[in-house]
């Protein structure tokens, strides 16, 4: 379970599913879960951890679950069919997409995002990716 | 990795004691089902 040698806690799965068992009677709004596969802002490509983290904890938290990381419009449609979460969160598709989800709604493609321009000052890469019909003129 | 010997390690509850603490107080002033929680289980 440790991907990075003492960074994380060896018994996180049985922390984390203490935690959770017991925040079933606190009537939370949500638990918003994060996948492995964005580590510090990287995308893991070769991540060992195939089952999605809502997997693993839905059997022990009955609440609203929102998961995130790395998902895209069909993997989304599935592990809310499956029963796994209930939301999904999108973070750098939604940097590109100022209109992502009219587009996921649609099966329309979205726009690549520039990683290079995340963290920068001024409207390049933040208020300048263009909306649907707009890409298509 | 949380290596303290006092009451805030060493055991699963006392792990996770401080959440539960925070939780309580800020439960006194927001109503609980206006307040959530995110986890990044297996990256911290």
């Amino acid at each position: 379970m440790n991907r990075f040698m003492d960074t994380q806690e060896s018994d996180a799965q049985s922390i984390y599913s203490y935690i959770l068992k017991k925040l079933n009677s606190w009537n939370l709004a949500y638990i918003h879960l994060i996948e492995p596969r964005i580590l510090g802002g990287m995308e893991i490509k070769d991540h060992k951890f195939t089952t999605s983290v809502a997997t693993i904890f839905r059997k022990d938290y009955k609440g609203l679950i929102i998961i995130a990381g790395g998902y895209t419009r069909e993997t989304a449609m599935e592990i809310v069919e499956k029963g796994d979460a209930d939301l999904v969160a999108f973070g750098r598709h939604f940097i590109s997409n100022p209109d992502l989800p009219f587009r996921l709604q649609h099966s329309y493609p979205l726009n690549p995002y520039n990683r290079k321009t995340f963290y920068v000052r001024g409207p390049e890469g933040y208020t300048d990716y263009p909306f649907y019909s707009q890409s298509k003129l | 990795m949380n290596q303290r010997t006092d009451e805030y390690g060493q055991t699963i509850e006392n792990k996770s004691k401080l959440l539960f603490m925070i939780l309580e107080e800020v439960t006194k002033v927001f109503p609980s089902n206006c307040v959530g929680i995110r986890f990044s289980p297996w990256t911290t």
